[in-house]
């Protein structure tokens, strides 16, 4: 998938900007506060229909201004071109998209026809953060691949809002009795199992066959010195099941546990049970030690371990697609090379021609010549002053 | 910008009904003002008998001007199958297809904490008195919603005990359309959903 071009109106700190793009590497730069990631905020929009720093389009209006506008045309592996426009109003607070100008009324079916992997400097949250970062990071990974995935996702989020909804109210006005309650969170519960068996079982399946990508771009970026282990960590795995996925046995197991906390969630209430505080753990083996990564590692394995993370998202992605005319992912890389030494940095502007059509900001203009030995003529140059892009020879 | 009172409070009153905003609420409120007399007073008048007139089916809970209902009166219609919707609109979807013979059951909603809707905020009271008498067959007709499922499976244990046949609607791939076109989600229900031969 390439993006050919970019119209912006109204969106963040652009007034109205038209750009065309290089279907290898475009360079974006500009100093601080000038709307390089903004740029990048608003092609993430167009892929993901949200912006990838989980930003409302509220937040994205120019100040003042009464709605956005952001449209882009695609050209994907077969050729065909499609044109994408989102735009948001704010008196409605709506937000509409259209394909080829045709209103598209089902969102999530358009998640995954513009795959995108994004590494941004808040992606350091991966390693640092709490678990819910990774469980967004993978479940939008996973959704570009699998739409049957996104939908049994947001089915699990809509019951749980449903049991949550049941168990707070009733803790404030008593409407039920235990027993009655007992009996109404049993039939919640049924839907968080036949959803959470789904959901539990294709993690586990997309963990299985994603390590060896992981392991793939760690080689490319720093060498067999690390190796990346990436675990998956549930209530239900612990029950002494194994990670080879076994429908009944974790059905049987899930509704085990939903019973037994049953009587804490009511008093607690809120759902205590589900793959909604599940974790994937990370950890690296170095010199024969294993280590967690969000415990020991270094500021530097941080930021390689994201790196390798996100560039190994690409391929899994690539190799997964449901649709092979869809073509590779875009990749949008913002201000990658804060934080890593000149080393890492050439070794990883020499693995970039690998990958698809790359969107690139940063601050710093002489990273240009480092990638210009790589990318030879194959590049576009932008530089952003003030929410105002200039083509750059 | 000046404006009457008059026309504010008919606009204001209209942009309550389903998919009125409020451009379209002025926009309607000023022509009702422009119009005649008559064609207001017989848009009032129609608009009171609703009130006076439509009732709620004290068998099937249908919307209905006599009682029972002339889907529950009909000595046509086969009173062992009932057949549960969600609202009156479903009844209306399902009759003109012709193919469904015996009565129905209107739930007037759907459970739904977050919406503050219970069981006994829909007409689930009502459903269990009527099947005490001969009733053979429950087909549920809900919408395939996470609050549609609940629903489904809250009435069927309620019902199961009673020794009733019960079953739900089919979902899967549209009548008229090629497998190759139908997509991933609608595929992947069907199979869940596929039928011993």
């Amino acid at each position: 998938m390439l993006l050919e071009n970019l119209r912006l109106h109204n969106f963040k700190n652009y007034k109205s900007s038209s750009l065309t793009f290089s279907p290898n590497l475009n360079f974006i730069f500009g100093e601080n506060g000038n709307g390089k990631t903004n740029l990048l905020e608003s092609i993430s929009m167009l892929c993901y229909t949200k912006s990838f720093l989980q930003n409302s389009e509220n937040e994205c209006l120019k100040y003042g201004e009464e709605g956005f506008e952001i449209s882009g045309q695609f050209k994907n592996a077969a050729d065909s071109l499609n044109k994408i426009k989102l735009t948001y109003k704010n008196d409605t607070n709506e937000k509409e998209i259209f394909y080829d100008n045709e209103k598209v009324t089902a969102k999530n079916e358009f998640i995954g026809k513009f795959p995108l992997v994004v590494l941004s400097p808040k992606d350091t949250k991966l390693t640092t953060g709490s678990p819910q970062e990774r469980r967004r990071n993978f479940d939008l990974l996973i959704s570009q691949i699998s739409r049957v995935y996104l939908r049994d996702l947001r089915s699990l989020n809509r019951v749980l809002k449903q049991k949550n909804s049941l168990l707070k109210s009733n803790l404030v006005n008593k409407r039920y009795s235990k027993t009655e309650l007992r009996d109404m969170i049993a039939l919640w519960n049924d839907e968080i199992i036949e959803y959470g068996v789904k959901i539990l079982i294709r993690r586990l399946d997309f963990i299985e066959g994603f390590r060896d990508y992981l392991l793939e771009s760690f080689n490319k970026i720093v060498g067999s010195s690390y190796i990346p282990v990436i675990n998956y960590e549930s209530d239900l795995l612990e029950m002494g099941l194994s990670e080879t996925p076994d429908f009944d046995l974790i059905r049987s197991s899930f509704r085990e546990l939903l019973d037994r906390k049953m009587d804490f969630e009511i008093s607690r209430g809120i759902s205590m049970v589900g793959p909604q505080r599940d974790n994937y753990v990370f950890r690296m083996k170095k010199d024969g030690e294993l280590f967690d990564v969000r415990i020991f590692a270094s500021q530097g394995e941080h930021k390689t371990f994201v790196v390798a993370l996100k560039l190994s998202e690409f391929e899994y992605i690539n190799d997964n697609l449901e649709n092979s005319n869809t073509g590779k992912p875009i990749l949008l890389l913002d201000d990658v090379f804060s934080e890593l030494d000149k080393k890492r940095i050439k070794k990883i502007s020499g693995i970039l021609t690998d990958y698809n059509q790359i969107f690139l900001t940063t601050t710093d203009y002489d990273y240009l010549n480092i990638l210009r030995d790589n990318f030879k003529s194959n590049f576009g140059a932008y530089q952003i002053i003030n929410g105002e892009p200039q083509f750059v020879n | 910008m000046q404006t009457s009172e008059t026309l504010e409070k008919v606009a204001e009153e209209l942009s309550k009904l389903p998919s009125i905003g409020r451009k379209t609420a002025h926009r309607i409120a000023l022509y009702l003002a422009k119009s005649s007399p008559q064609d207001v007073i017989s848009l009032s008048d129609a608009l009171l008998s609703l009130k006076d007139k439509i009732k709620l089916c004290p068998l099937c809970c249908n919307i209905t001007e006599i009682e029972p209902c002339a889907i529950c009166d009909s000595p046509k219609r086969n009173k062992d199958t009932i057949c549960i919707v969600e609202e009156p609109t479903d009844v209306f979807a399902i009759e003109k297809t012709n193919e469904f013979k015996g009565v129905y059951h209107v739930l007037h909603g759907i459970i739904s904490p977050l919406d503050g809707i219970g069981p006994e905020d829909i007409k689930v009271k009502e459903l269990l008195s009527r099947l005490s008498g001969n009733v053979d067959e429950i087909i549920l007709a809900l919408n395939p919603s996470v609050e549609g499922e609940y629903t489904i499976t809250y009435l069927s244990k309620l019902i199961k005990p009673l020794n009733i046949k019960i079953s739900r609607i089919a979902r899967g791939i549209p009548v008229g359309t090629d497998l190759e076109f139908a997509d991933e989600i609608t595929i992947a229900k069907a199979f869940e959903g596929r039928i011993t031969l």
